[in-house]
């Protein structure tokens, strides 16, 4: 064996348990390992005579007061859910409450979404306001497609109410005198008539507007076709 | 006939509580957190009796501060109570409860690292922070020179191992304080056995070096 190895093996060699016989033959021939096995030793020796320290006397007093706080800490986050288990849980009891819930979910559900159905053609329009105009670029003419709120002419045809006062949603320039765009992904026609942009929307529905529109249409026909339509909102 | 005798002053309580404190008492560790989780005191008691004057010494060595160490031996013991449901026994229970105290002592010591804390020296502390034995005085005028000299010594060591970094400490306090075996020490640390064989050789080295003049 070689130095190293004899060392390795004093090292993590067991406390009480003598020295193998080839540790010891080595330790006799070799004056460096048998240095560093005595200086080892007397490490070691003074280690284990390092004087160990007691718990003080009231050690356990003093524990059972802390034991004691920690039980009442968790007591009071577990108290409620340990009660609810404690009264035994029961799918049979549970079973009603989860279809209330199940119920009212479903309904819930159903109202929000009613009124996201597609109406059908040719209904009223919807007027609504769109957050602030934007700078309208001016259209081959002089006219602008887009411009600041205004009051626009009903047309006359089959009593469906188009005409709106409303802010531009899209300051996009159109043509005049040409079909009206279909601005993408909005439900929104612009045209121009006569020099006027007229901007038509086709109908959305959120909620009771569809009565207010309703009625502004009603309103509208009873003052004559030539009367602008009142804005609502 | 001895035992009818000792019995006969004694009440029923009295010797039922005598019953379960021999019972206690031949229970190995696993059996008593088993009968702690069910809410026995006594089986808690016992092994907190088992276990106390180790953890102390060994977080006393670790931080070389006696009331922080008892503070955090408490501490062991209050985890051992609380996580008891949750104790799987894979190791002994002196590794679990080793690697419970170890831990907090890490811990304690890198806080301290964070926030330079210098422990006042106790009441029965010299200035150094090192504990003064409290002794009468015509047994300090019997005590000859080689007293005071390991006296000395002892201090020493007591210095050179809380000056060693605490992933040498703790594994040479464990092994060569506490007695533990390098499997038992892998497990409490979560090491392989080379790196705590490794770390046990390294912090050797190192007191040879600081304790050079007492060898």
């Amino acid at each position: 064996m070689n130095c190293e190895k004899i060392r390795t093996e004093i090292e993590t060699g067991a406390r009480h348990e003598p020295r193998s016989t080839a540790v010891r033959e080595h330790l006799v021939a070799c004056a460096g390992c048998r240095g560093w096995a005595d200086e080892t030793d007397s490490l070691l020796s003074m280690l284990r005579d390092v004087p160990r320290v007691q718990a003080p006397a009231d050690f356990d007093l003093r524990l059972r007061a802390r034991l004691a706080v920690a039980r009442e800490e968790r007591r009071g986050w577990r108290a409620p859910l340990a009660a609810f288990w404690s009264r035994g849980f029961a799918w049979s009891q549970a079973a009603p409450a989860l279809a209330a819930v199940a119920l009212v979910a479903t309904f819930t559900t159903l109202y929000v979404t009613r009124d996201r159905q597609p109406a059908p053609a040719g209904e009223q329009t919807v007027v609504r306001h769109a957050p602030e105009p934007m700078p309208a670029p001016t259209a081959p003419g002089g006219d602008s497609a887009v411009g600041p709120p205004r009051t626009v002419s009903p047309p006359a045809a089959k009593g469906a109410v188009r005409a709106v006062e409303a802010r531009p949603l899209m300051a996009k320039a159109a043509p005049p005198e040409s079909a009206p765009t279909v601005v993408a992904g909005t439900p929104i026609l612009l045209g121009a008539r006569a020099g006027r942009p007229v901007l038509t929307i086709s109908e959305v529905t959120y909620g009771a507007q569809r009565a207010v529109t309703q009625r502004a249409v009603a309103r509208s026909a009873a003052q004559g076709p030539e009367s602008p339509v009142e804005t609502i909102f | 006939m001895t035992t009818l005798t000792l019995s006969a002053g004694l009440d029923d309580a009295e010797l039922e509580f005598a019953a379960e404190t021999r019972s206690v008492d031949q229970l190995d560790d696993h059996a008593l957190l088993a009968a702690t989780r069910t809410g026995d005191e006594a089986a808690f008691q016992e092994l907190v009796r088992r276990y106390r004057n180790q953890i102390t010494n060994f977080v006393y060595r670790m931080l070389n501060d006696y009331d922080r160490a008892v503070d955090l031996a408490q501490e062991t013991f209050v985890r051992v109570y609380v996580n008891a449901e949750r104790y799987q026994a894979n190791y002994s229970f002196s590794t679990y409860i080793y690697r419970i105290a170890s831990n907090l002592a890490i811990s304690e010591l890198r806080q301290r690292k964070r926030r330079r804390v210098v422990p006042l020296p106790s009441f029965f502390s010299d200035k150094d922070g090192e504990e003064v034995e409290i002794e009468l005085a015509d047994e300090r005028q019997m005590r000859a020179d080689d007293a005071l000299i390991e006296d000395e010594r002892r201090r020493a060591v007591s210095r050179a191992i809380a000056s060693l970094p605490e992933k040498y400490r703790v594994a040479v306090v464990l092994r060569d304080i506490e007695g533990r075996s390098y499997e038992e020490i892998s497990a409490v640390l979560g090491l392989s056995d080379g790196t705590v064989k490794s770390r046990i050789n390294r912090a050797r080295n190192l007191l040879k070096e600081k304790l050079k003049g007492y060898l």
